[in-house]
Formats: C-alpha cells, sequence, structure tokens
C-alpha cells in the first residue's frame, strides 16, 4: 500500500523479509515473499479495462479554509484517512500503489481530526486508518488518535490497517505500542493482511501477539491470489492459524483490477467455489469464515448469492444495496463513473472486471 | 528530555521543511546517523568538516549507498541522495529537532523533595529524587533532571538544564583551623545560573562564603566538573568535563577549557582564551591566546 516513486511503483523488501528470502531455504517459504512482493516483468501487460486507482472517494478540497488531504468517504458511518503513503515492504497488488506519494504532517492530522468531529460528519462512528501504512509513522498516528479523542467524541472506533507485524515485525516495539495505548472510549482494532500461512514467521506471530497484548482486537483481510493461496489447502491453513493466533477473520478479497495484476487475480467464480468449499464444510470453525468480497468503484460487495446479475464478456454485474441519493450526501464530491448503474429505485450496481483461470 | 520520534519521511518533506526543492526520486528517511556509521533509510550530515575527517574509502563507501539522505553544502558529485544546502549544519539541526526527536512534556516526578515554601513556575521538569529547598528561586522552562540537589539561595533563569546528580549550593571548601581540627565555616553566599545555562551530570557548584558564584547565559558545563565558590563564568564559554575550578576564578566571555583542566584559585582568565586538555593554570591568562601544560603556558 504505498504510492509511486520515480513515475513507478517500485519494489520493495524490508530488511527482514529480505533476509528470509536469502536465508530460508524453504521453497514454499521463498514462494511466499517472491510472489508477494517481487516485481514481475507480467506487471507490463495491462488491459484498458484495469484501473490505476481503486475507487475515487477523496473528501471536500478544504475544511475552514485549509486543504484537507488523505481523506476518503464512501460510507455512512465510516471515514478513511492515509496518514502516509510509505510501507515497509511493496505488496504488488496494492490497490494505492499508483497514488501520489504523501505524508500527512502533525497539523494535517489534527486538521483532518478536527474535520472528522465537525457537523459534516456527525454520522461517522469509525475511522479507518490506512495508507501507506499507518505503523510506519508510528509518533503521527499517536498525535492523530489523540486528537480524534480530542475533537470527534462521536467516533467510538479506530481501525488501522497494516501488514508491518508481517513485513518488519522489529517495528512493533515501545513507541509503536504507545500509539496504540487504549483510550477512555474509544476502541482500537487493527486490520492485517495475512496471505499464507508460510508467512506467520516466529517473529511475526511476536509482533502480533504484543499488540494483542494492548488489549487491541486483531481481525485479517486476505487476498486470494493465484499460485499464493487459491486452494483449499493453503485457504485452511491461513484460517486455521488466524484461529489459534486469536485473530477475526473478516474478508477474503477478490484481487482487485488492478493494472498490471492480471497475473495475480482468479477468476470470481473459483473464489466463490473455495470459499463455499471451506466454509460450508466443516473444514474451518465456525468462527473464522471470512466473508468472500469484491472492492469495486462502489466500494465493498459481498458475494452473497445474488449478488451477480449480469455477465458480459470478461465483467460481472455486481447488484448492491448502496443508494447514490445517500452516497452523495455524505460525499457530495463523489461521483459514479462509467461502471456504475444507478436503478429506478436508487440501488446501484458495477460492472467489475473477472479473470480468468 | 527528549525521546525519539518514530516516522517514515520523505526526502521532499524533509526539503520543504528547510526551504529547499526536492525534485528527484523520493527517499525514505527514518533517522540520523554519522557519516563514519551509516544506517539504512537514514539522514546523513556531510559538510566539508565531516568529509574531512572521512578516508577515500569511507567516502566511497558512502556515496554507493541509495538509501541515505546526505545534506551538504555542495553538490558531492554523484548519484547518491543528496540536499544542498548553504548552511547544513544549522539544517541538520533543525530537522533533527523537527522531525527526529521530541520534546517530553515537562513533569514533576512524585519521588522529588521540595520544599512547602518552594514557588514552581510553568514549564518547569524535576526528575526523580531531586532535593530543592525553600531559597531555591526557579523560573520558567528549566529542566531539573534526576537526584540533583539544589540547597542555599540559588537563582536558577529561564532554560537552564541541570543534569543528573549535580549538587548546586552546597558550602564550599572554606574551613579553618581550631584546636587541631577543622572547623566549617558557615556560607552564606549566592549562586546565579544566568538564562540558557547548562550543568552536567555529577556538578558541585559550590555556595561561597558571602560573595556570588555567577554562571552567565549561555554557559555550558561539562559532567564532573567542580565549580569553587565565588567564581564566575562569562557568557558563551564552555568548561568540559572533568575540569576543577578553584575559589574566586574569574572567566571571561567565549573562553574553552577543555577537558581535564585544574585552576588553582583567584586566577583570572581572560575572555577568547582557549586552555588545552589536562593543563593546571597558576597565572592569569591573557585574552584571545590559547594555552596548555603544566602549568599552563601560551602554545
Amino acid at each position: 500500500m504505498a504510492g509511486q516513486i520515480g513515475g513507478s511503483f517500485k519494489e520493495k523488501l524490508s530488511p527482514f523479509l529480505k533476509n528470509k528470502l536469502e536465508s530460508e531455504t524453504s521453497i514454499e517459504i521463498k514462494d511466499v515473499i517472491q510472489i508477494q512482493y517481487i516485481k514481475s516483468p507480467l506487471e507490463e501487460k495491462i488491459s484498458q479495462d484495469e484501473s490505476d486507482r481503486h475507487y475515487h472517494a477523496e473528501i471536500l478540497p478544504e475544511f475552514e479554509g485549509k486543504a484537507l488531504k488523505g481523506v476518503e468517504r464512501l460510507y455512512h458511518r465510516t471515514i478513511l484517512i492515509e496518514p502516509t503513503t510509505a510501507c515497509a515492504a511493496h505488496c504488488r497488488w496494492c490497490l494505492r500503489g499508483q497514488y501520489d506519494l504523501l505524508n500527512l504532517s502533525e497539523d494535517d492530522l489534527i486538521h483532518s481530526a478536527r474535520y472528522i468531529g465537525s457537523k459534516e460528519c456527525h454520522e461517522v462512528r469509525e475511522v479507518l486508518i490506512t495508507g501507506g501504512d499507518p505503523l510506519m509513522v508510528p509518533d503521527r498516528l499517536n498525535v492523530f488518535i489523540d486528537s480524534l479523542v480530542e475533537y470527534a467524541k462521536q467516533v467510538k472506533i479506530v481501525r488501522i490497517g497494516t501488514r508491518v507485524p508481517l513485513h518488519a515485525p522489529e517495528r512493533v516495539h515501545r513507541r509503536l505500542l504507545h500509539a496504540l495505548r487504549k483510550r477512555d472510549d474509544l476502541r482500537i482494532e487493527l486490520a492485517t493482511h495475512i496471505n499464507s500461512h508460510h508467512e506467520l514467521f516466529p517473529e511475526c506471530r511476536e509482533a502480533y501477539y504484543k499488540i494483542q497484548e494492548q488489549d487491541i482486537r486483531i481481525y485479517n483481510q486476505s487476498v486470494l491470489l493465484k499460485g499464493l493461496n487459491d486452494n483449499k489447502n493453503a485457504l485452511v491453513q491461513i484460517f486455521d492459524n488466524l484461529r489459534d493466533m486469536n485473530i477475526e477473520s473478516h474478508y477474503l478479497f477478490h484481487c482487485i483490477p488492478m493494472q498490471g495484476m492480471l497475473h495475480h487475480r482468479t477468476s470470481l467464480n473459483k473464489g466463490v467455489q473455495l470459499i463455499r468449499s471451506i466454509v460450508n464444510s466443516g473444514l474451518i470453525s465456525g468462527r473464522c469464515k471470512p466473508m468472500f468480497t469484491a472492492m469495486t468503484d462502489l466500494g465493498k460487495i459481498t458475494l452473497y448469492e445474488g449478488v451477480i446479475v449480469e455477465r458480459k464478456k470478461d465483467k460481472v454485474l455486481l447488484q448492491t444495496e448502496y443508494l447514490y441519493e445517500e452516497r452523495k450526501k455524505w460525499n457530495p464530491n463523489w461521483e459514479a463513473n462509467e461502471n456504475i448503474v444507478i436503478g429506478k429505485d436508487g440501488r446501484m450496481s458495477v460492472w467489475y472486471l473477472d479473470a480468468n483461470d | 528530555m527528549y525521546e525519539l520520534k518514530d516516522n517514515t519521511y520523505f526526502a521532499s518533506e524533509l526539503a520543504k521543511a528547510i526551504e529547499l526543492t526536492w525534485k528527484n526520486d523520493e527517499v525514505e528517511v527514518e533517522r540520523v546517523s554519522k557519516a563514519s556509521a551509516p544506517e539504512p533509510n537514514s539522514l546523513i550530515l556531510l559538510d566539508e568538516g565531516v568529509r574531512n575527517d572521512l578516508s577515500k574509502t569511507e567516502l566511497e563507501h558512502l556515496m554507493s549507498l541509495n538509501d541515505i539522505l546526505f545534506l551538504t553544502e555542495t553538490s558531492l558529485g554523484t548519484h547518491a541522495h543528496q540536499l544542498i544546502s548553504p548552511t547544513p549544519r544549522d539544517h541538520f539541526r533543525k530537522l533533527l529537532a523537527e522531525f527526529f526527536v521530541k520534546k517530553l512534556d515537562p513533569s514533576i516526578s512524585p519521588s522529588a523533595i521540595l520544599s512547602p515554601d518552594l514557588s514552581l513556575p510553568n514549564n518547569i521538569s524535576i526528575g526523580d529524587y531531586s532535593k530543592i529547598d525553600a531559597d531555591v528561586l526557579l523560573s520558567e522552562d528549566v529542566i531539573i533532571m534526576n537526584q540533583v540537589t539544589l540547597t542555599g539561595e540559588v537563582t536558577v533563569s529561564k532554560n537552564v538544564i541541570i543534569k543528573t546528580g549535580a549538587v548546586i549550593g552546597n558550602s564550599g571548601f572554606g574551613i579553618r583551623k581550631e584546636n587541631g581540627g577543622f572547623m566549617p565555616i558557615p556560607h552564606i553566599g549566592k549562586i546565579v545560573l544566568k538564562n540558557h545555562v547548562i550543568i552536567g551530570n555529577h556538578c558541585c557548584i559550590e555556595r561561597p562564603l558571602c560573595s556570588t558564584t555567577t554562571i552567565h547565559q549561555n554557559v555550558v558545563i561539562d559532567d564532573t566538573c567542580h565549580i569553587g565558590s565565588g567564581t564566575s563564568i562569562g557568557k558563551n564559554s564552555s568548561i568540559a568535563a572533568g575540569s576543577i575550578l578553584g575559589q574566586d576564578v574569574k572567566i571571561g566571555e567565549n573562553v574553552m577549557i577543555e577537558p581535564g583542566v585544574k585552576i588553582a584559585s583567584n586566577i583570572k582568565i581572560e575572555k577568547n582564551v582557549t586552555v588545552g586538555m589536562g593543563s593546571v593554570v597558576l597565572n592569569n591568562l591573557s585574552e584571545g591566546k590559547t594555552y596548555a601544560g603544566v602549568p599552563a603556558k601560551e602554545i
């Protein structure tokens, strides 16, 4: 989850992952690192239907006369902020890989917290802090969370999206844990992104445990990646390990049609078949069943029965219950693009690019 | 006093803070490090003075590192990432203060032993087990670290820092022999620490008999120094570690006393003098000159 450097989304491994790649002899472990982080020549193969961004949901350009940076809003109850685009390693399928680089200053973050506490956001209950990886800027994260406590008292839950425990577990130390400390009337949850049990090195497990000791709930969002976890056994291993580590299972994402990412993507159908085979079979605990979900131009759509309503060549039309008028109400800047269809009842559906197996 | 900040910055962000522009590929910077011990993703001061202290091999090695941002006064003529500043040393200090450390909020340790009659100004920090008596006059923005003793009439002006274990205001060496033994004489003088003075760890500043010991503005006294009673140290002077000053020593402005210097009582050192390491000063020293040796002589 990091932006462009010099006009491209560069390959980046953390020293920790580099060391593992060099020192580990297991082919499975090497594959897990190589598939996720090493740039492939196949990334040059770009189809016109692929996107450089997953959606556009930037909020008002300014608040109280000052620029509002890194704030996005797609949903009614939740607002999103990216304090940084920096990450310890670059996941190749990153949905923000093509963003411009951005680092918000402490002043920018305090300004955003004041905006979230303003009447424009009175219905917001949750703040998702993503990026980039917010744990790359723990001191600024600390300032932002403290500012939410001070200025946005209606916010009850803060979620922080991170892969730092996997990329650079040594960064999970006292100062970072201080940023995640418990505040009155505010719950902090951590969203992580584990795609294979092979990447759960002992150091990484230890980092997750240290965070859990702060009374932080951790939940996981995996991405279905071709050749990495697109089989029943790999998925069962992920969810069994999550259960063992007391990490909640949240989404299993279909890999987004970002530019040059076709080689990482399975078909939607394969994802549906796989999710059926693990959740309706007793293969994993009922307490860790994920929701199979696609990230579309409209936002996240979980693939329940009846969601796929039409297919045209390599695209599927996904029906949602999101209402156009509501969306415009809480983000007047938001525009429906050419993939979005607004029904007579105001419900929106969206064309989504499928892939082949 | 300070705690390290833990953030990842972009070179463009640092450049902007010192009013420079960055047009090259971004560099991620997480810490500062020294040219002689470079660390990945760090900012390194590499001005002429630093370069002169490096061997050719060390410099070549530095130039081969692609995850370092160098702060320099001139183009290094390589592909190394470099931020060229007219005042690299000042800018390095500014970036260090703004991005890489944070000043801890002022606080008074619950274990500090403070006289009930002591008046406490705003923004003062007092560390663990420090003892401060009633006649001490404290000012705003003062930092007193752990286990410091301030006793008698001591005036601590704004922005003074007194480091761990310093003892300021105990009686000096004023004793008299009586009936074959030593009898202490009461010391009732004053000590004045003016603005921005720094007193090092485990220094002693004696209380004078009935005069005043004055440490003027911006004086830095390094660790384990002894400052005899009635002494005066002129502004912007520095006394390096382990130096001993007798009674009533008078030191002018901008004087540099190097480590381990001994200065006899009643000596006068005029302004802009430098005294070399380990010297023993037995005579007055004249303005603007450099002295060294035992006894100290002009060099």
